[in-house]
């Protein structure tokens, strides 16, 4: 039987996942989300999709998550394959977003919180949506997944799909470039 | 230039905790009962690998292929099929948001849906929470929860009735921002007007493409659209795209249950006009 509809490919998807034992060994459409909803709401968030958006975004990553399981490799890490949609996405959500005029990322604040001044308490992410805005894509994306979502690195090669070295390099790179930027921001002078 | 100092580094690393810490199992929850309405009735059976089952809860999906409207669940359904059990069995731990008004169909034209309880339970007093939640709702919108009430409880004396909608959105805070609506949600007012205005049902399917040209629930337009026309009363116009849509998705699953469907709503619309 072809497959179609949402629920035929969800299904299908699923099923395939199961047969390979990869992930968990049956998993309901319900875990499928639970389990991955958080990393696709972060990915998203800080791939620069507003916090407004965020909502109906992610439930867009899911509908073409759901539709492509029957064609998802399941020898492939899955985490790396949503991590693909959520980018693609997000990159065409900016597109719409630019065309609507709408001011995504606030510009970078005047002052960045540091530890030093306010405690961790009071730091915010929102300034971090604002300086992971200011990277380009590759290097922003080994940051983002090293430092929040905490991938092994080989993992995050095979996700942006760059030797393991190459990644090491982006993520110095990035780091770098982060802590420039609270520095600028945040003379102590 | 400023150096960066082991203090910038601490603020950084600061930030990346606060951000790993951040998505909240609310956020998460809100995401799943956006999705249920779209396709978490379909639970696949924990420790079953026949196919079967599975092909057949595939009809099961709440917003998709389901033509029979609210009411004439109640009319036409009859007797559920002794293998009815779907997801009404009880206020499930793993999925809590039985949402809106298309699980709602999706019960009564279920064929089997094996239904398992999950392992990883959901905390009490988190269940206890979204059921309040639910029933503030309800009684926010008591038409829809009369209607979701008598349909259901043939089916179930447990179940709750849902009537969780889609929380409004927050209002954008600049003016021209127009806030795009989700294409499951516009879809989804089109699926609630079917009953009571099918003219206008009809209008927003049409507006659909317009709205959302690379849109994904095609299929899902077509079955709302089909049924707007048959409940117009134009059953050429109905047998027409229904015919088109046979063409277009050979290979649906839910051919002969939308026929079936379209064939009963058809005659009870021919045997009205006789009437």
């Amino acid at each position: 039987m072809g497959v179609t509809s949402l629920a035929e490919s969800l299904v299908a998807g699923i099923r395939r996942l199961d047969q390979r034992g990869v992930e968990e060994p049956t998993m309901t459409p319900s875990e499928l989300v639970e389990s991955f909803a958080p990393f696709v709401l972060r990915t998203l968030k800080y791939h620069s999709v507003a916090e407004r958006d965020l909502d109906d975004v992610c439930q867009e990553v899911f509908i073409i998550i759901f539709r492509r399981l029957p064609q998802f490799d399941p020898g492939r890490p899955i985490r790396a394959w949503i991590y693909g949609i959520c980018m693609k996405v997000a990159a065409a959500y900016r597109r719409r977003a630019r065309h609507r005029r709408e001011v995504l990322v606030q510009e970078a604040p005047d002052e960045v919180v540091s530890g030093a001044s306010s405690g961790s308490d009071v730091v915010s992410t929102q300034q971090l949506v604002a300086m992971l805005a200011r990277l380009d894509e590759d290097k922003r994306t080994v940051l983002i997944l090293h430092e929040i979502e905490e991938l092994p690195m080989s993992e995050i090669a095979l996700i942006v799909d760059c030797p393991v070295k190459t990644a090491y390099s982006r993520l110095a790179a990035a780091r770098k470039q982060m802590l420039v930027m609270m520095s600028k921001w945040n003379p102590r002078r | 230039m400023e150096v960066p100092s082991s203090k910038d580094e601490d603020a950084l690393d600061a930030l990346f905790r606060k951000a790993r810490a951040e998505t909240s199992a609310e956020h998460v929850h809100r995401v799943k009962q956006r999705l249920h309405a779209l396709a978490l009735e379909v639970e696949t059976p924990r420790g079953r690998s026949g196919s079967g089952a599975l092909v057949s809860c595939l009809v099961v999906i709440g917003f998709s292929l389901l033509p029979a409207p609210r009411e004439t669940v109640v009319e036409h359904a009859g007797p559920p099929p002794e293998s009815t059990s779907v997801a009404i069995a009880a206020p499930s731990p793993e999925l809590p948001h039985v949402v809106g008004p298309v699980p709602v169909e999706a019960l009564a034209s279920a064929q089997e849906v094996p239904r398992v309880e999950s392992a990883r339970g959901v905390p009490e007093e988190r269940d206890q929470a979204l059921r309040d939640r639910r029933r503030e709702r309800a009684r926010a919108e008591p038409a829809r929860a009369v209607v979701a009430k008598q349909a259901v409880a043939e089916e179930s004396s447990r179940m709750v009735p849902s009537t969780a909608d889609e929380p409004a959105p927050a209002p954008a805070p600049v003016a021209e921002v127009v806030r795009e609506e989700g294409e499951a949600s516009f879809l989804r007012r089109a699926k609630v007007a079917l009953a009571t205005d099918p003219a206008h049902a009809l209008r927003i399917t049409d507006e659909h493409p317009v709205r959302y040209p690379r849109g994904v629930l095609l299929q899902e337009r077509e079955i709302i659209a089909i049924e707007a026309l048959i409940r117009l009363g134009r059953a050429h116009d109905a047998r027409g795209r229904a015919a088109s849509f046979r063409s277009r998705y050979p290979a649906s699953a839910h051919h002969g249950h939308l026929d079936a469907q379209i064939e009963r709503l058809l005659d009870g619309s021919t045997n009205d006009a006789r009437r």
